[in-house]
């Protein structure tokens, strides 16, 4: 039965490896369009691996943003991160130099894939296999699509512009549709949260995302690539925090 | 900019971001506003970024 249960974990990990990774195309391709080399954007996918920050963070370099802006948006988005670490460190219970690896492959998808399963033994497997995965896979596609990019000449030409805000568009959804679902911080409550409360959070999760969608499509034409975008993150966490 | 630390500060920090959560304490989670800010966080960030 475990074992069945494990076998099953080991695939579900590794379809999941295979789907995101092929992100990984886009984010090349991306990355090499807003000016990185083909070494610059495999190195962010090896070393930072988190795709929403890699996305921000060439996006930002896209439009002429600074450093800091760029770095800034890169490493908020990244801390959610932290989050799932503290989420998963009880459940992987992983020690000494172990814990730097489970480090790594600390991101969206691996804790999801994780923190779904009920038996501790069972998360472990779903959260190496789907970390193993991607890492592979994304690493992969990520060269692919950045030597294509290069070999192709100006990406715009092909619409590859257009993958970037359907990459964070991606992401996000699930978000909205779940409320704190994807979060895997409450799901030991979860069961037991009445049901207006699940909505509750769901109008709020809306309204936190149309208010910071508006404020940044309000400070476009007047500020520099990459504040727009710090600022309706502030705006949105001091709104929250004056409630 | 200089793209070299651009990528390498982006790699250390997010680097530097997952290990952070390893080392504290599990119960600086227990803290409602600090969920509560780690959960929107990136919903507004990801939100604004689709627009920009």
């Amino acid at each position: 039965m475990l074992e069945e249960s494990r076998r099953a974990a080991v695939r579900d990990s590794l379809g999941v490896g295979l789907a995101v990774g092929a992100y990984g195309v886009a984010f090349g391709a991306a990355s090499v369009a807003a000016g990185l080399s083909v070494l610059q954007t495999s190195l962010l996918s090896l070393l930072a691996f988190t795709g929403g920050t890699q996305f921000a963070v060439v996006g930002v370099v896209s439009g002429g943003g600074t450093l800091g802006t760029a770095l800034g948006g890169g490493l908020l988005l990244g801390a959610r991160n932290t989050l799932y670490a503290m989420r998963l460190a009880p459940l992987l219970r992983v020690r000494g130099l172990r814990r730097f690896v489970a480090a790594q492959g600390t991101i969206d998808e691996s804790t999801a894939m994780a923190v779904a399963r009920r038996d501790p033994a069972v998360a472990r497997v779903a959260f190496w296999w789907t970390f193993a995965g991607i890492y592979v896979c994304w690493n992969a596609t990520t060269l692919a699509g950045a030597v294509g990019a290069q070999a192709l000449g100006d990406p715009a030409k092909f619409g590859l512009d257009a993958v970037v805000p359907a990459a964070f568009l991606a992401l996000l959804a699930p978000r909205l549709r779940a409320g704190d679902e994807r979060e895997g911080t409450a799901e030991g409550d979860r069961r037991e949260r009445p049901h207006h409360a699940m909505r509750h959070t769901r109008r709020v999760s809306l309204r936190i995302a149309a208010g910071a969608a508006l404020i940044a499509l309000a400070l476009i034409p007047v500020t520099p690539p990459g504040v727009p975008v710090l600022a309706a993150a502030a705006a949105v966490l001091l709104a929250g925090r004056l409630r | 900019m200089n793209l070299w630390v651009l990528v390498l500060a982006t790699a250390g920090g997010c680097y530097a971001l997952k290990v952070a959560g390893y080392l504290v304490p599990a119960r600086f989670l227990d803290a409602p506003q600090v969920r509560r800010l780690v959960e929107l966080l990136p919903i507004a960030l990801l939100a604004a970024l689709v627009v920009v």
